[in-house]
């Protein structure tokens, strides 16, 4: 890690750190978006994306919550690998936030970012990488991956599953968003399950009615009645079941077993 | 008798041209508007061209629609609760961009979750226990298109769509799917909900801007309901629909699908093209829209990483002329409808 990387990441832990000393009782986001991806050292595409997540994090704030929200080159795939399973991971940044959200270009239970680690890494796998809510960090509760295919339900007990949130919340096939949906979505999350929500604003771009979005909502328990309950209870801007979810694998331990409960829109796109 | 069956066709297609060439005033010239108005408009030779919009609607209206909508998802097994809708109307009203609540009807059996979109006119509708009941006798489909279709008759009963701007014959067909388990046992996926949508139809060729979803319930129950988007000024002559605008026309095709593609291709090369559809579409930031049949392309740049692996962008939508060669192609914009924050930095 370049010296200059190894400060910022050090400085970003401590912000981060002390953030949750001084506002234990409120809640925090660690948001990161990719749209660049124009030979900074991790492929080209020729997309001519905008930006989706500033308004949600802009929603966020007014909402009482606090966290980080990094574009462009502040956008480090380490930062969503965990220490504990591969030696270049630093998910002491993202897994010490309730929320987590993701924008990228995705696959199958992984995701891609514009710009490398200074390790070279450019991607990050659900399975091989990611373990949010457990091992270091433990404490993001729901995760959103708002990537194409990432959360594609015929891999879900290979990709999401390996993570120990409360809730998954993404995309089975492609992914097509404005920017205010991600807003409309959380402040919706007052009254509705994050669920209903995640539902109602997503499978659609408001205003069209051709249905192209097959979202997709994985809930966890200890039970199968446990995971159906947080299903459909579970609120963000309402305060139920931020919280960590607990309970989960330690560095070096077994995943302890656990009840899952998926409900997706499958407008049929498929190919991913 | 072959040849009265022949004398009345040709009577009603003259019949249509005269009427068009009375209606359309911008067309690009008289003779060529009779040619275009007899020959169908169905995705042919010639397109209409329309004038869209998006409703306006009072409070009382809106809360109109919510109940008419109310009662028929429910279908006798309750009653919309009249206070909560008026309550409803007083919390957000017109200048609200987005009505959000559940109204949970008297007998307290059903929890009705309203949501409508003022700027599109969408209203939504969806009962929660319904939606939360995974264990009843799954229906077929074929069943199933059999309960969208009276739950289509009965919006056309109650004044919320018009029978003509929608085929249930065309429905397309999605799934609300549920599955679950423990650990990595593998697990069994279940239709919970078929979920049937209309776009409105214009001559045969869909807009994307207005419609119905349909939501039937494994268990047979109308279980979500979608209703509203754009509306279209226009006026229908003997089953073919012209604008009621000056602004309107028909005109002829000029650019073949084949063409399209060819331009798409060179355009956007390395995509993956999720979906293509001859159809009408409103640009998202207006409020009025002079609209056409194009050619709709949603894709997504597809991006080889280092390790081989193919990734997609999230989606982008493009539109091209059908009635202009080398028109310029028409992206459809993603609104900022909320504040936005800048990035932090490292």
């Amino acid at each position: 890690m370049k010296p200059k990387h190894l400060l910022l990441t050090m400085a970003a832990i401590g912000a981060t750190l002390s953030l949750a000393e001084v506002s234990a009782a409120a809640h925090s986001y660690y948001i990161t978006e990719s749209v660049e991806y124009q030979n900074h050292g991790c492929g080209n595409a020729n997309s001519n994306l905008p930006y989706y997540l500033n308004a949600i994090a802009y929603s966020l704030g007014a909402a009482g919550w606090t966290g980080l929200y990094y574009a462009k080159d502040g956008d480090w795939p380490q930062v969503y690998v965990d220490g504990c399973i591969q030696s270049d991971g630093f998910d002491l940044i993202s897994d010490t936030h309730d929320l987590v959200i993701e924008a990228h270009h995705g696959s199958i239970g992984s995701f891609v970012f514009g710009y490398p680690s200074p390790t070279g890494r450019c991607s990050v796998s659900l399975k091989n990488d990611m373990r949010l809510g457990s091992m270091f960090g433990a404490t993001a509760s729901t995760a959103v991956f708002a990537s194409c295919c990432t959360l594609n339900r015929n891999h879900i007990a290979d990709t999401a599953n390996w993570q120990w949130t409360r809730q998954n919340i993404g995309f089975h096939d492609v992914t097509e968003f404005d920017n205010g949906m991600f807003a409309d979505w959380f402040n919706a999350t007052q009254g509705s399950s994050n669920k209903s929500a995640w539902f109602g604003h997503f499978e659609d771009r408001p205003g069209w009615f051709t249905g192209d979005n097959s979202p997709i909502v994985i809930s966890y328990g200890t039970s199968q009645s446990d995971a159906q309950n947080t299903h459909n209870t579970a609120k963000l801007k309402g305060n139920v079941l931020v919280s960590p979810r607990g309970g989960g694998p330690t560095c070096g331990g077994g995943q302890p077993y656990f009840y899952w409960w998926a409900e997706w829109i499958d407008h049929g796109n498929g190919g991913c | 008798m072959k040849n009265s069956r022949h004398a009345r066709k040709g009577f009603v297609a003259a019949l249509i041209a005269a009427i068009a060439c009375l209606v359309l005033v911008r067309t690009e010239s008289s003779a060529q508007s009779v040619v275009a108005a007899t020959q169908t408009l169905k995705g042919g030779s010639s397109v209409a061209r329309l004038v869209a919009r998006w409703p306006k609607r009072t409070s009382s209206e809106v809360v109109e629609r919510m109940r008419a909508l109310g009662n028929i998802l429910l279908a006798g097994r309750g009653a919309v609760d009249d206070v909560g809708l008026q309550a409803a109307s007083q919390q957000f009203g017109p200048d609200s961009e987005l009505w959000q609540f559940e109204n949970r009807t008297g007998d307290g059996r059903s929890t009705l979750r309203f949501s409508y979109h003022v700027k599109s006119d969408d209203l939504r509708l969806e009962d929660a226990e319904i939606l939360g009941e995974v264990g009843l006798t799954e229906i077929d489909e074929t069943t199933a298109r059999g309960i969208m279709r009276g739950a289509v008759g009965r919006l056309v009963a109650a004044g919320l769509v018009r029978v003509e701007d929608f085929d249930p014959a065309s429905a397309s067909l999605a799934w609300r799917k549920v599955t679950g388990g423990g650990g990595d046992e593998s697990a069994v996926d279940k239709i919970l909900e078929y979920r049937f949508t209309l776009l409105r139809q214009i001559n045969g060729i869909p807009f994307a801007n207005a419609g119905i979803r349909v939501g039937v319930h494994r268990s047979g129950i109308v279980s979500s309901l979608r209703v509203g988007g754009a509306e279209i000024s226009s006026v229908r002559q003997a089953g073919v629909e012209i604008a009621s605008d000056t602004r309107g026309g028909v005109f002829s095709r000029k650019v073949s699908r084949a063409d399209t593609a060819r331009r798409f291709g060179l355009e956007h090369p390395n995509t993956k093209l999720w979906t293509q559809a001859l159809m009408y579409v409103m640009r998202d930031d207006v409020e009025e829209d002079v609209i056409e049949p194009k050619e709709h392309y949603l894709f997504s740049s597809v991006m080889e990483s280092t390790d081989g692996t193919k990734t997609f962008a999230p989606a982008e939508r493009v539109s091209y002329s059908t009635t202009e060669v080398g028109a310029p192609v028409i992206v459809h914009s993603r609104l900022v409808s909320a504040p936005v924050r800048a990035p932090d930095q490292r």
